[in-house]
């Protein structure tokens, strides 16, 4: 690992984020990426978990511009400067929502650090989440292991 | 024109199975990897979407893509 460049997950919130908004945090995160500052790491079910999040109706129906085509090529930018697992391997039971576990398994694959460091990492990102800026700090968050 | 590539066992592994990640066949794949490499930048791919939503709220745009989220999760 090149320590200049840090290892990301990125959760779909702030990919919901970057695609939703030019000047937030999120969208910060997508140019890092673009300009090979970070390295954004990714699995086939968090590409699952955005493409599902931008097909659900309501999306469609308020903003006509998010359509199959834009989320292809988007999701092909994002396959082509990040680092595709193939198999991650579950490790890390999270009874609070099993729906994190992907991103929290697949962050323990790229970083090799231990479920007892990640629990204590996610504490701490859930409590700033749940503070005054509601989901707004949880979308700032990059899952950096080994960077608390 | 059609021309053939030789790829290595090792390397048509990966794109095989990069390709099946992706929903793609390794052909697709390929000529994705070769448009991606001289692509449209995130943000010019993105620009009419966040424009799309430059009307909303951000309390709005979130509590869209929760609920967005949420039905994606409840398909697993």
């Amino acid at each position: 690992m090149d320590p200049s460049r840090p290892n990301v997950v990125f959760d779909c919130n702030i990919f919901s984020q970057a695609i939703s908004r030019v000047n937030g945090p999120a969208a910060a995160a997508l140019n890092l990426i673009e300009q090979n500052r970070i390295t954004l790491h990714i699995s086939k079910a968090i590409l699952r978990e955005v493409r599902r999040t931008l097909a659900y109706p309501e999306i469609r129906q308020r903003n006509p511009q998010v359509t199959d085509a834009v989320i292809d090529e988007f999701l092909a930018r994002v396959a082509f400067r990040g680092v595709l697992h193939r198999d991650v391997p579950h490790v890390f039971d999270f009874p609070r929502d099993h729906d994190d576990e992907p991103y929290i398994n697949l962050a323990v694959a790229v970083e090799h650090a231990t479920p007892e460091f990640l629990t204590r990492w996610y504490a701490i990102t859930a409590k700033t989440a749940v503070g005054s800026c509601r989901l707004g700090a949880r979308r700032m968050l990059f899952t950096r292991l080994g960077s608390e | 024109m059609q021309t053939t590539v030789t790829l290595d066992e090792s390397h048509f592994k990966v794109v095989r199975e990069n390709a099946r990640a992706l929903g793609k066949t390794p052909e697709e794949y390929i000529r994705s990897l070769i448009d991606a490499a001289d692509a449209r930048s995130f943000d010019d791919i993105l620009k009419p979407v966040r424009q799309g939503f430059d009307a909303m709220g951000d309390e709005e745009i979130d509590d869209l893509f929760d609920r967005a989220q949420k039905a994606a999760r409840r398909r697993d």
